[in-house]
């Protein structure tokens, strides 16, 4: 199975770690309109290519970002949020 | 007649030991060492077993496993291979897919039917008349098994396990010992695998008549056993690869998971047969089967052979058999120039009669065993020249035509492979980092330059992980002729020139499927299905790209192959179990429960008691009088596995009105306040209570089955936002129990002294104290619609908390209940279960949360969603219902509709009897506009039968709540 | 009224094999099970240290709240130090601590006290861990079939989950054991769990590790 390294922990195999989705940024929920809304909370991004995503490393409780190619399944780096 | 030899050099047979054992209910004997197969053909047995579709009788082919000619089952274990299994003592076997055992195959019939059961010939027929279809599909459910399952086999467990190293070196021959050593050598930890008993892979049977082979291998495994940083792993498979080098290694006991850091692939590759009409009579076998049966098993294959190759190992192959005593009739070479190297003059030498540019056109089998061959010249159009045959008495016949590579695991690893015409096979062109190849499976034929091949492998491995080993030019020698021949096959007009041996196709199967349109390599496999048999095409997909290139006038490169995917060789079903580690959390107090008779049931990951069971009582019963105790007296339940969160720092109230939807920050310490938290889309997915300890310290509940996702977002939730708080997941450091009933406060009083009148401990307050010398969290919640207090304690003091509030209870009569108690009593009072009575959609308005939904707040998760709803309105709305006293046999359950005019209006979330009340109550989502009070509704229950509910307030019990909140 | 008992999470099924219990820190711990034989703890052995005393803490200033209070603290996630009387101090992640007395030892009592909500940037985390020992030269064989993780030759402390028991493990030297009121310790491999008679000196030569699975099932 695949190899993630987390920030924290270093490489592990991947069942160790949760998916948390692409990083989006939230539209402000109080100016918007309700498509710009109803698009953040119901559509995901299809296009293969290089992403930021969530992932999280479920045993020592660390969320981290990862730059993946989703194309090859290979990630770039991984690091932790500010 | 036996056909056992007097002792090879390098024997895999123990002759001090024999074995005995029964075949098809014969009985026989063989050694130690022996394989089925081995110890079958020594005893004079040729036919193995019986073709799949034909019913034909097979012999050995491969004697590799690359073929399935000699399935076999023992007892329980099916799908036994007998040309590679270990033979041991008392193994009864039987043949495969018979009606009377191998010799003796009734459904040989079939064989004669051929001309009617053409390649597909099921999709076809057989639908009309339908009636009769199901008639068909049991015949051919008997017919076409592959063995009998025995429902009574043990589930066994085996020792399942990881492993970890630098290099994995896959295949022990020549290449694969030099590449193991070079990266041994150079430092590397590495594991060396072979799925044959023994290493050593061609060296020890392909002699050509001399011994320096195995010389060599000895030299190596001498080599091998100085370096402890080798581990050797014979009767090991690697069954796939995955990705990051992840390869499960298989052997008789167990599974094991390695990790490798580089993986080196010298798998070798399958001999390939000759395409010619009845080549799979038995005596017709490849050469390296030949060869392994002399080495191995010291087995005289046959007692005169003819000779068909294109290749130098075919001559090496009639100099071994020569040594041993069989005659050779002739080399059929179908090369027109014959074999370049010195090892044609040696053929000659011995007076083998070597016949140029010949094909074999058919072989004749008389009484299930090969009598005869006849050869005729080949065109160079690859046609036979039918003018000129000769025919050769004879009772066995090798082929060694080609090779096809061993490459599942390349392809697996994503390894771009190339076609080669040089060697008229697929090789490696591009090699994903750190996958490297050496031997044939590279395209490397002859022995020296397999061997520095090997080398080159194991070098560049040790390189690319580090390992401070010089760089070395490393040159291979091209091959000086092709080991494959590009058109093994002849054409016969009637047929039964095999392909697929595994499922039975012959070629003629591959113009009738090109014919009907399925002429591209992937709707060939599937309409024909070559290659989908139990061997997965290592003898077959070869010649079928070759004869697909053919018809369609391209070369195999464009014709290309398909997907080769794990496992290599089947993996026994205990090997993949392992263990079953099958997770399940306890809370503190399990122990106390099972000394009171629980009933366990498990919540998500958790085992909680659903009631106490108590001799000759009802499960129905049981409950029931659990629920009235506790509205009568007391109760306790271990509440333990719900979430349970501390919430520290001085952003800690904010932090909570972002996640949940009601208002937190200005609670005082030391009370509580019930909390809803939606997705990011308004629906409804956790509640829970919140206390507040002090000014900066929380402490929050969680449903059961959602703590850890809670938790989980929680966190990300505050990775963006940056609030100063910390979040601490508490679950499994607290139990919980609830004390509930008119008789609590009398209960608890004696085991604290904390002052728990109403008005110094009211409804909905939090206290800290000690109970029963433990220091507690004392809330008094809603929870069962009575007076009660949920204590919170430190786990490991638990029990002592338990067993103190029992013994205060007795002379009350207390008694435990569990989760099936407990949702009668929440129900009764209309109490909601996030997921039971909410599902993936529902809105807080929806489910009658909307006052705890505080919109006038900046922010909370899933504010703007809930907004936009409300625009429309709610699409149905969860409403109390009651039925009238019915017959039990068409009560309503869960999941039942409402049904209005024929269309689902809702459906039933909680129902259950009530004895409190004297009536069935519920809950159940309607439509908005059938919410008025009183209103009656249809529900659907089983059979159709439908029952009238009447909507009525919530809650159905002690509607003010006086007993929970002001009861003294 | 007394002070209540604390209970392992293992203590019922101790009591099926027969333990002769003393007390740790208020918590009964098994100290010699019926069946002991030095040579299966040698081999592979597997003792219940639930009752150490433990405490948890993190957030941004909990690296520096145990410095103030002169505990060693280690500056890797990961790592571990050693304390006085066989304990450690373990960073489970960037921000996180967890700090373990061994018997002899009162680190934690003396933090325990002081460890308050209130502090700025320090979070007490409530450790109630089931915590285990494995020893034995075989310890390593056991690990691989339970964990994917590669220990050989790895020294530290590792948070890992494996098939979703998710426990920090320590690899390290357990120190000597004054086992409640025995009159000597051993130190070395695999004697964790025997009642030890006689002082044994000389060096560990395998370090085995110990397993906590943390109850809070982080």
């Amino acid at each position: 199975m695949k190899i993630l390294t987390c920030p924290v922990n270093g490489p592990r195999p991947v069942s160790e770690f949760a998916y948390g989705g692409e990083v989006r940024p939230m539209p402000d929920g109080a100016t918007c309109t309700d498509r710009e809304w109803a698009d953040y909370v119901f559509n995901r991004s299809g296009v293969p290519g290089i992403k930021i995503e969530w992932w999280y490393h479920i045993a020592s409780g660390t969320w981290f970002y990862a730059e993946r190619d989703t194309v090859a399944d290979r990630v770039i780096r991984t690091w932790l949020p500010a | 007649m036996s056909s056992r030899l007097p002792t090879v050099t390098g024997e895999w047979i123990d002759r001090s030991r024999s074995v005995d054992f029964t075949f098809d209910g014969n009985a026989y004997r063989g050694f130690a060492g022996d394989t089925p197969t081995s110890a079958l053909w020594a005893a004079g047995v040729h036919v193995l077993g019986r073709s799949f579709k034909y019913h034909r009788p097979r012999g050995v082919l491969s004697l590799a496993n690359h073929d399935v000619n000699t399935m076999m089952q023992a007892g329980a274990r099916l799908n036994l291979r007998a040309d590679v299994e270990s033979l041991e003592q008392g193994m009864a076997l039987t043949s495969v897919n018979t009606a009377g055992g191998a010799s003796g195959d009734r459904l040989r019939i079939l064989n004669a039917l051929g001309g009617i059961l053409p390649v597909g010939f099921y999709y076809k027929a057989f639908h009309r008349p339908k009636a009769l279809f199901p008639f068909w599909e049991r015949v051919f459910r008997r017919i076409t098994g592959l063995g009998t399952l025995d429902f009574g086999a043990p589930h066994i467990r085996t020792p399942k396990r990881y492993d970890f190293c630098d290099v994995l070196v896959v295949g022990a021959g020549p290449a694969g010992l030099h590449a193991a050593l070079a990266a041994g050598r150079a430092g590397a930890k590495v594991v060396l695998v072979d799925e044959n008993a023994r290493i050593g892979g061609s060296l020890g049977y392909q002699r050509g008549g001399s011994i320096e082979g195995v010389e060599m291998l000895r030299d190596l495994e001498r080599d091998l056993a100085d370096l402890p940083n080798i581990s050797v792993r014979p009767g090991t498979l690697a069954a796939g690869y995955y990705a990051d080098h992840w390869i499960p290694l298989v052997d008789a006991k167990r599974m094991t998971k390695l990790r490798a850091r580089a993986v080196i692939v010298a798998g070798g590759a399958f001999e390939q047969p000759a395409v010619f009409r009845n080549n799979d009579a038995p005596g017709v076998m490849l050469a390296s089967a030949a060869q392994r049966l002399l080495y191995r098993y010291a087995v005289k294959p046959m007692d005169k052979t003819l000779v068909l190759t294109a290749n130098a190992d075919g001559y090496r192959a009639a100099l071994d058999l020569m040594a041993h005593g069989v005659a050779i009739a002739a080399v059929a070479d179908l090369r027109a120039d014959g074999e370049p190297s010195a090892l044609s003059m040696r053929v000659k030498q011995v007076g083998i009669p070597v016949l140029k540019g010949h094909c074999v056109l058919e072989a004749e089998a008389v009484g299930d065993r090969l009598v005869a061959a006849t050869v005729c010249p080949m065109g160079a159009d690859g046609k036979p020249d039918t003018a000129s045959p000769q025919k050769f008495a004879c009772d066995g016949l090798v082929m060694s035509v080609g090779w096809a590579p061993a490459a599942a695991l390349l392809y697996q690893s994503g390894t771009r492979m190339r076609y080669d015409t040089t060697t008229h096979q697929f090789v490696p062109d591009h090699l994903p980092e750190g996958m490297f190849a050496c031997g044939r499976v590279n395209g490397v034929y002859a022995l020296d330059s397999r061997c520095e091949d090997g080398e080159r492998a194991g070098t560049e491995a040790a390189r690319h992980l580090g390992f401070d080993t010089p760089a070395r030019n490393f040159s291979i020698a091209p091959e000086r002729s092709s080991p494959s021949h590009p058109w093994p096959i002849v054409e016969h007009p009637a047929g039964k020139n095999f392909v697929d041996f595994d499922e039975d196709l012959h070629l003629r199967d591959f113009h009738n499927a090109a014919q009907e349109g399925f002429d591209n390599i992937e709707l060939m496999k599937r309409y024909t299905t070559v290659g989908m048999g139990p061997s997965q095409g290592k003898h077959s997909n070869m010649n079928a790209i070759r004869v697909l290139a053919r018809i369609r006038g391209v070369s195999p490169a464009e014709v290309g192959t398909t997907t080769a995917r794990p496992f290599f060789h089947p993996v026994p079903m205990s090997h993949l179990a392992g263990r079953g580690f099958n997770v399940h959390r306890e809370t503190p107090l399990h122990s106390r429960h099972d000394g009171l008779g629980a009933v366990w049931m498990q919540a998500g990951i958790w085992l909680r008691p659903e009631y106490y069971a108590l001799p000759g009582k009802r499960k129905s019963d049981i409950v029931r009088d659990e629920a009235r105790a506790v509205r009568s007296s007391v109760g306790i339940i271990d509440v333990g596995t719900l979430g349970k969160m501390e919430l520290y720092g001085p952003d800690a109230g904010a932090f909570l009105e972002r996640v949940y939807t009601a208002k937190f920050a200005g609670m005082k310490p030391g009370t509580t306040r019930y909390a809803v938290m939606l997705d990011e889309s308004g629906v409804v997915i956790d509640d829970g209570v919140v206390a507040r300890l002090s000014e900066q310290h929380f402490y929050f509940t969680t449903t059961t089955t959602g703590s850890t996702t809670v938790y989980r977002e929680l966190q990300r939730w505050n990775s963006q936002w940056n609030l100063e708080v910390g979040i601490v997941n508490a679950t499994g450091a607290f139990a919980a129990m609830n004390l509930a009933g008119p008789k609590a406060r009398a209960v608890l009083r004696k085991l604290t002294s904390v002052d728990l009148s109403n008005e110094a401990f009211p409804y909905l307050a939090l206290r800290e104290a000690e109970v029963a010398g433990v220091p507690a969290r004392l809330m008094r919640v809603g929870f069962v619609g009575e007076l009660g207090y949920e204590i919170h304690v430190p786990a490991d003091r638990a029990a002592h908390v338990w067993d103190a509030l029992m013994e205060a209870g007795q002379g009350d009569g207390i008694r435990p209940f569990g989760v099936e108690a407990q949702r009668l009593l929440r129900l009764e009072k209309g109490h909601i279960i996030i997921g039971q009575d909410t599902d993936g959609l529902t809105q807080p308005d929806e489910a009658g949360l909307e006052w705890a939904v505080k919109v006038d707040k900046p922010f909370f998760v899933g504010k703007r969603s809930v907004q936009i709803v409300r625009k429309n309105g709610p699409r149905q709305q969860l409403v109390g219902f009651e039925l009238d006293a019915i017959g039990a046999s068409t009560t309503p359950r869960e999941c039942h509709l409402v049904v209005r005019n024929g269309a689902i209006a809702g459906r039933v979330t909680s129902i259950a009897w009530s004895d409190t009340l004297g009536k069935h109550v519920g809950l159940a989502f309607v439509a908005p506009d059938m919410t008025e009070l009183n209103s009656p509704f249809f529900i659907r229950a089983d059979g159709g039968t439908m029952v009238q509910a009447r909507v009525v307030p919530t809650p159905f019990y002690d509607a003010e709540g006086l007993r929970q909140k002001v009861m003294d | 009224m007394a002070t209540a008992r604390r209970s392992s999470p293992l203590a019922h099924a101790l009591a099926t094999l027969h333990p002769e219990w003393i007390e740790v820190a208020g918590m009964p711990l098994a100290a010699k099970l019926r069946d002991d034989h030095p040579a299966r703890s040698a081999t592979l052995g597997i003792c219940d240290l639930s009752a150490l005393p433990r405490i948890g803490l993190k957030g941004p200033g909990a690296a520096g709240w145990l410095s103030a209070r002169g505990v060693p603290v280690p500056d890797q996630p990961n790592t571990w130090s050693a304390l006085e009387g066989g304990g450690a101090v373990a960073r489970l992640a960037r921000t996180e601590f967890l700090v373990e007395d061994g018997f002899s030892g009162g680190t934690v009592a003396q933090l325990a006290p002081e460890l308050k909500p209130g502090s700025p940037g320090v979070y007490p985390v409530p450790r109630q861990d089931c915590a285990l020992a494995l020893t034995g030269s075989l310890v390593n064989e056991l690990l691989v079939q339970t964990c994917n993780v590669d220990f050989i030759g790895h020294r530290v402390a590792a948070t890992l989950g494996g098939n979703r028991l998710l426990a920090p493990v320590v690899r390290r030297h357990l120190g000597p054991l004054p086992v409640g009121n025995v009159d000597g310790y051993r130190r070395g491999t695999g004697r964790r769990c025997r009642r030890i008679r006689s002082r044994v000196p000389g060096r560990a030569t395998s370090e085995p590790p110990m397993i906590h699975r943390n109850r809070r099932g982080r």
